[in-house]
């Protein structure tokens, strides 16, 4: 066998792992029941709670992550590695544990001193987008970070010997190369915060019509043993999870003067 | 190389020939997490004297029902209402005969220690200085049990008053008992053991004998799933013996039904009977 074949084959039994997956839903599928769920007024919530909160969530992180990682890829400061592997704390801590820290913040003074200042996050719906952030933030600052790595720094001291300043050099140089890597990690960090479960609902509860995302649907349909119902609304997340991802994906196949 | 690479999986393959050995003389237990503090230490108790590893499933009581079904394993199912475990046999999940009773609950508010709020019945939930949560009526016993209470007890204003300043459904006991310990609600109503779950941090208000309208009581049953049943009932066995409901006293679990008198004859378990309104379709 090729090297070529052997690599698509991979590919393959990769794809055949989470196909089967998904084809194994529909041992419990039952027909009628789609419809009625998608349309329901719980799931529809449900749907746009995560489609919101995801987007909220992936433009703060993306905001915080493009100047927090051009810092780490170009400059030097003290505390830089100690900073660079805490981004990695939520790779490491399960989301859960995200959950249980976030909870156990609110419970500190400082905590206690926001929520009493209008900003409630507990059992609310800022709080599924805090969850999400929290989630996401130091994994988009990864991955943003690996994309400025791959820029020549060069390019940045070119322009400046030309007399562009540092933000110029940033916007003008820096972004535009890196824009592709961006909005692949914006896709990635958003993937991540609608599929989120285990932060969102320690933090945000698991309330229908309130804080239910669409991930929590999931958990209380098969909470509530039913298995039918659960496979529905899991179906309802793989279709609008990847046709959105796909779509995107899609988008940027094409070239950008065409 | 490939004289390596043989031995590697050869012995890849005896750890995995063994390890399904030792699964064999293992029981995995199916657990409410209404019963999960005691239940753990009465394990801990079993296999020091047994040398039976069991391996717990703790959740909310449809979660682990659902559980069962999908991954038909399991040996020991227990769960903190007899109605749940009429479903179960129904669902084909637990023998009917080895069914066996062995703990009572009765339903109360939660609340900090020394009560700061001052909460001294269900009314005092209507207040708008009380932060309130309750269990899901939708998946969580006490939930169903807490939607019914307050259906029987409050007037229809009332009701709609609780149901807005309800914070949060929990999606079980544990989670209602962090969140009251965590400070973010000032009172839970699940039940009277919790406060032998955090005696140094909450306190118990009993509801008036004329709002209970059912007590929880606990079961236990072997799984038709189980590969050996006989070590299923001698666990169970134990979970009713003198030494397994000593651990459920010192958690503040009743033994018997006198020791759950309310004041009034109510009933043990049973489906709770609440609105529908109370769960979203």
């Amino acid at each position: 066998m090729s090297f070529k074949r052997l690599s698509i084959s991979f590919v393959f039994l990769t794809f055949f792992l989470y196909a089967g997956l998904i084809l194994s839903l529909f041992y419990f599928w039952k027909g009628g029941l789609l419809l009625e769920t998608l349309f329901s007024e719980r799931t529809l919530y449900s749907i746009c709670l995560s489609l919101l909160a995801a987007t909220v969530s992936t433009l703060l992180s993306i905001f915080i992550a493009v100047p927090s990682a051009y810092a780490l890829s170009r400059f030097e400061f003290i505390g830089k590695r100690t900073i660079d592997t805490v981004l990695e704390l939520p790779m490491i801590v399960s989301p859960a544990a995200l959950g249980a820290m976030l909870l156990i913040f609110f419970n500190n003074p400082v905590g206690i001193w926001i929520q009493e200042s209008g900003i409630i996050f507990v059992f609310a719906v800022s709080g599924i987008i805090l969850a999400q952030f929290i989630t996401t933030a130091g994994i988009a600052t990864r991955l943003i970070k690996a994309v400025m790595d791959e820029i020549p720094q060069r390019y940045e001291d070119v322009a400046r010997s030309l007399g562009a300043s540092p933000v110029k050099a940033f916007f003008t140089i820096t972004i535009p190369l890196a824009k592709r890597g961006i909005i692949v990690s914006s896709i990635l960090t958003w993937a991540k915060a609608l599929g989120e479960f285990g932060a969102t609902i320690t933090i945000a509860g698991s309330m229908a019509m309130k804080t239910e995302t669409l991930p929590i649907a999931i958990f209380m349909r098969l909470a509530s043993a039913d298995i039918e119902g659960t496979v529905v609304l899991i179906l309802i997340l793989i279709s609008m999870g990847l046709g959105i991802l796909y779509s995107v994906r899609l988008l940027m196949r094409k070239p950008p003067y065409a | 190389m490939r004289c390596n690479l043989s031995m590697v999986i050869i012995g890849l393959m005896a750890i995995f020939i063994l390890s399904g050995n030792a699964f064999a003389e293992e029981l995995l237990l199916f657990c409410g997490a209404a019963f999960k503090k005691p239940i753990d230490e009465v394990i801990s108790l079993y296999e020091k004297r047994t040398g039976t590893n069991i391996h717990a499933s703790y959740g909310g009581v449809k979660i682990i029902l659902s559980q069962a079904i999908l991954t038909k394993q399991g040996d020991v199912f227990v769960v903190p209402s007899p109605d749940i475990m009429d479903t179960a046999v129904e669902k084909g999940v637990v023998h009917k005969g080895s069914i066996r009773g062995f703990s009572y609950a009765v339903p109360a508010i939660i609340v900090h220690k020394g009560n700061p709020q001052n909460i001294e019945g269900l009314k005092d939930l209507l207040r708008h200085d009380v932060r309130f949560a309750m269990a899901n009526p939708e998946n969580v016993y006490i939930g169903m049990l807490t939607a019914e209470i307050f259906d029987r007890n409050l007037s229809r204003s009332e009701r709609d008053i609780l149901k807005k300043k309800v914070l949060t459904y929990a999606e079980d006991i544990s989670k209602l008992t962090t969140y009251l310990i965590m400070n973010q609600v000032d009172a839970v109503l699940g039940f009277d053991f919790l406060k032998g779950w955090n005696p140094d941090k909450t306190d118990i208000v009993k509801l008036k004998k004329e709002e209970v309208i059912r007590i929880g009581a606990g079961q236990a049953g072997v799984m038709t799933y189980s590969r050996d049943m006989e070590k299923a009932k001698k666990f169970i066995d134990f979970l009713l013996s003198v030494d397994g409901q000593n651990v459920f006293r010192k958690y503040g679990y009743l033994a018997t039904e006198e020791d759950a008198f309310v004041g009034k004859k109510v009933e043990i378990g049973g489906k709770p009977e609440f609105a529908e309104e109370w769960i979203t379709k």
